[in-house]
């Protein structure tokens, strides 16, 4: 025990006590002047925004991809199935140039989107795109316990009782997996925010325009502003936490909502 | 509403889930589909309710063909053995449901719809319970929701799947006994499946027993216990004592000797014989057609139980006895069957 | 009496599923959003490394550059994978077997690495250890370089990686109770025996499926590492951050040479998780199997 906790103490307590004592350093003036300058909010409004945004798209798509992995039968579902994992998998570095060279002008899917009009490399909509690969796993995995443990009693009561089909998928099932729903958003919202590697290269990283806070974060400790640096960084940590505690309490939540055989 | 269920089949592979089912359900009548599991009764249950669909035959509500229509479609109320309440919703919710999912064109105002939960729920005795989660109720209460729910859509017929199988006994007979009077109340046609004889023979006006995707015999409790039709309705009904018999010229013999009783109309050859155990009198030596020697003796209740080894062929029997001669492990006893049924093996 | 037959076709639709054309559209989208999203990035990877041919796929691997970045990289995964192994095991015994006061504090500190930004993993590093850092000072003054150095980055991604082990093995020994080890110990067997022969055969699935994530995640790692290593080439260059260095200078086919390593790695990583996470479904570990 004692080991542990000491190990424990040095691999994390010590680094992220270091990271609180150093803000507190700042008077409130400070600090509030650190995030309240123009560039700084630019970067929290695009991180989060974006993340948020890509997380949306993640909580449709991924109920979408959830539903055909689980409920319908079609050759590949197994090899799909799988694909899934990719983007946790995956280093991140690899998925930013990946999805740069996908992407740019000349990319493979950039090539036909630019004939449309619509830019994605080096954009806020790469940032967006990269975001929403990064996510896909979360809604999915979330979800697909939950889907796949569901009732089969629960429809037929529903049908017997004179529901259509969509009036049983939207009433009986959707809502019961709500609590997972919400789980794997909070999730795919919380890794986007703070994600650096997939993202910084299909960025434009142009300060106020496309620049993630995570980058901001590096930036400001080359030019050693550690406590700009810190700043942001406590903002960033703070908001996940809040994100991580209300995941834990949807999970509590959906326990409630389990009927205790 | 009266059913008429001809000749049905229902194969899951090779195996027969049901071969051959023919069954009439009058109006109004407290029917209960009995049998062990794998018999077929859940499965007929569910082809009258249109949540399976049969390989062959026929099966109609007052004369129409029920098979043209889907579960939604026959207006059957289903109550499932583990409730499947939804349990995102209030109860209020839950017995709402089936009403409120009607279409445009037939549903009511939400006027009614609360006026008729509220009449349902009073039935159940659950009307407290109106804003509660299933998960805040306890298995019986829940098991009465979904019979609210299932009742809310005025089904013709209430179909239960072992309603009362996830409770514990001393709610399951407080159901029991409510389910009959509610029944007798309301008068819908009900078919129960059950593998509880206790509970069809308390509960239903016929009972209908099964085995092996086949009815072996329908009739009122009464028929069924005092005149089982075959082997296994006598067996599965009440404790029986069965022996090894052999038929022949109109003699019974057991393990080589000849026993005084009659053959019953039973042919020539091996064949069981089945004795209830309150039937069978037990009395000093000699005073019985059968003969043993008692092994040992448990005593319960108002009776004393005794294993008994006869002296004809290998059989060791159980038996009941009043407690007023108490009986010895040693003892040599008489048995005599006062009703008996042979049964060709 | 067939009639009933062309009823039973009609009316019949499975009450479970949906119509046909939604489930066409349902599939359809799903497939072609993976595809776009996830294939064909992956797709791109190998298409980018190979676009000037085989040859120069190979000599982009054995450019010393790479490889000192490949060397790197092994030796910060085995010696973060090693240490977490061991203190994963430790912690997930110690919470699994016993009561103590501040069980939940030490579970939600095992999972803090696991939910913060990487950047920001690097950053409390370079806030201890940089110039301007608690002890860059007393560090640069006894000529340690933690920062800017391979130290650095194995303690960034120890870090990063910490909580792999533990997380799989925590639910594993929580179900699989103390029985077996009061057994043990009722029948003579010391501590570390009752480790060694009654425990650790029980969980050895948790444990590879854990140094499996972790040693993904370690080689893998950009963002944290990106940080605290100065980028100094042929030094203190990992795998993924060669990858980006080369790609800025627009060297592709090498960048995507290096990537492909990595990609490949996640593939197998993927495939042997798959596999592991089989064993650990069928319940306790069948001993002897």
């Amino acid at each position: 025990m004692g080991l542990t906790l000491t190990w424990l103490s040095v691999i994390i307590l010590i680094p992220l006590a270091g990271l609180f004592l150093k803000t507190f350093e700042l008077s409130l003036d400070q600090f509030w002047g650190i995030l309240s300058s123009r560039r700084t909010l630019n970067a929290l409004r695009i991180s989060f925004g974006l993340a948020f945004a890509a997380a949306i798209v993640n909580l449709v798509m991924g109920m979408i991809i959830v539903w055909a992995l689980v409920r319908y039968r079609f050759p590949g579902r197994r090899l799909f199935d799988a694909i899934v994992d990719i983007p946790f998998a995956l280093p991140t570095a690899v998925a930013g140039v990946a999805l740069t060279s996908l992407f740019a002008q000349k990319g493979w899917l950039g090539a036909p989107l630019a004939e449309l009009g619509i830019k994605v490399a080096f954009t806020p909509v790469g940032i967006f795109v990269a975001m929403i690969f990064i996510g896909i796993p979360f809604v999915v995995r979330t979800v697909q316990p939950v889907l796949i443990d569901l009732d089969v009693e629960i429809e037929e009561a529903a049908a017997s009782l004179g529901a259509n089909r969509w009036h049983t998928v939207s009433k009986v099932i959707l809502p019961s997996l709500i609590p997972a729903l919400l789980t794997g958003f909070a999730l795919a919202f919380a890794r986007a925010v703070g994600e650096y590697g997939s993202v910084i290269f299909i960025a434009g990283n142009l300060p106020n325009v496309s620049e993630i806070a995570p980058l901001l974060i590096v930036i400001r400790l080359s030019e050693f502003r550690y406590a700009d640096a810190t700043a942001i960084a406590v903002v960033m940590l703070v908001a996940s936490f809040l994100i991580i505690f209300v995941v834990n309490r949807l999970q509590r939540w959906a326990q409630t909502q389990m009927p205790a055989h | 509403m009266a059913i008429e269920v001809k000749n049905i089949v229902k194969k899951f592979g090779a195996f027969a889930a049901l071969d051959g089912v023919d069954l009439k359900v009058a109006d109004g009548e407290l029917l209960a589909l009995l049998g062990p599991s794998g018999s077929g009764k859940t499965t007929l249950l569910r082809i009258i309710a249109g949540l399976d669909w049969p390989d062959a035959g026929e099966v109609s509500f007052d004369g129409e063909n029920a098979l043209a229509r889907g579960a939604g479609e026959r207006q059957v109320g289903f109550v499932f053995q583990h409730y499947a309440l939804f349990r995102h919703m209030t109860v209020f919710e839950n017995v709402a449901f089936g009403l409120r999912v009607q279409p445009r064109a037939v549903r009511k105002d939400e006027a009614s719809i609360r006026r008729r939960v509220k009449e349902l729920l009073d039935l159940v005795q659950l009307d407290w319970l109106s804003d509660r989660y299933p998960s805040q109720l306890s298995g019986g209460q829940r098991q009465r929701i979904a019979l609210a729910r299932a009742l809310a859509i005025e089904p013709r017929v209430l179909l239960l799947d072992e309603p009362f199988g996830a409770l514990d006994a001393k709610v399951r007979k407080e159901l029991r006994q409510w389910l009959r009077s509610l029944h007798h109340e309301i008068h819908v046609t009900s078919i129960f499946v059950t593998h509880d004889q206790e509970e069809a023979l308390e509960v239903a006006n016929r009972v209908v027993v099964m085995d092996k995707g086949r009815i072996e015999q329908i009739g009122t409790p009464g028929e069924v216990y005092d005149n089982p039709a075959t082997a296994f309705v006598h067996g599965f009904i009440g404790e029986s004592i069965v022996l090894p018999v052999d038929v022949r010229d109109g003699c019974v013999r057991l393990g080589g000797r000849a026993l005084n009783i009659a053959a019953d109309g039973v042919a020539c050859g091996a064949s069981k014989l089945f004795i209830r155990r309150h039937d069978m009198q037990v009395g000093p030596a000699g005073s019985g057609v059968l003969e043993g020697a008692v092994r040992n003796v448990r005593s319960f209740g108002p009776i004393q139980r005794a294993e008994v080894a006869l002296s004809e062929g290998d059989s060791v029997i159980e038996i009941d006895a009043p407690r007023d001669r108490e009986l010895r492990s040693g003892d040599i006893v008489g048995l005599q069957p006062r009703r008996y049924r042979i049964f060709a093996a | 009496m067939n009639q009933p037959q062309i009823a039973l076709n009609s009316a019949r639709d499975d009450l479970r599923t949906e119509p046909r054309l939604v489930r066409v559209v349902i599939i359809a989208t799903a497939v072609t959003f993976l595809t776009l999203f996830v294939v064909m990035p992956l797709v791109v990877v190998f298409a980018q490394a190979f676009s000037k041919g085989v040859g120069a796929y190979f000599s982009a691997l054995s450019d010393p550059e790479a490889l000192s970045a490949i060397r790197l990289t092994l030796c910060v995964a085995a010696i973060s994978v090693s240490l977490n192994l061991v203190f994963g095991l430790v912690a997930a015994w110690a919470i699994a077997k016993f009561d103590f006061r501040g069980k939940t504090f030490l579970i939600s500190l095992i999972d803090l690495p696991f939910s913060v930004s990487p950047v920001i993993s690097g950053l409390v590093f370079v806030l201890l250890f940089g110039a301007q850092g608690y002890w860059g000072p007393w560090l640069q003054s006894h000529n340690v370089h933690v920062l800017f150095a391979v130290p650095g980055i194995a303690l960034a991604t120890i870090f990063v990686t910490f909580p792999f082990v533990a997380r799989a093995l925590i639910p594993l020994m929580q179900e699989q109770g103390t029985q077996e080890e009061e057994a043990a110990i009722s029948l003579g067997a010391s501590g570390l025996q009752t480790f060694f022969r009654v425990t650790l055969p029980n969980i050895k699935w948790g444990v590879l499926y854990g140094v499996l994530l972790c040693n993904a995640r370690a080689m893998g790692e950009f963002g944290a590492v990106s940080v605290v290593s100065g980028h100094i080439r042929g030094e203190t260059n990992t795998m993924p951050l060669l990858v980006e260095i080369l790609y800025n200078e627009y060297q592709f086919v090498s960048s995507f040479a290096i990537a492909s390593l990595l990609a490949m790695l996640a593939l197998i990583t993927l495939v042997a998780k798959t596999i592991l996470e089989r064993h650990l479904d069928e319940g306790s570990t069948p001993r002897g199997d």
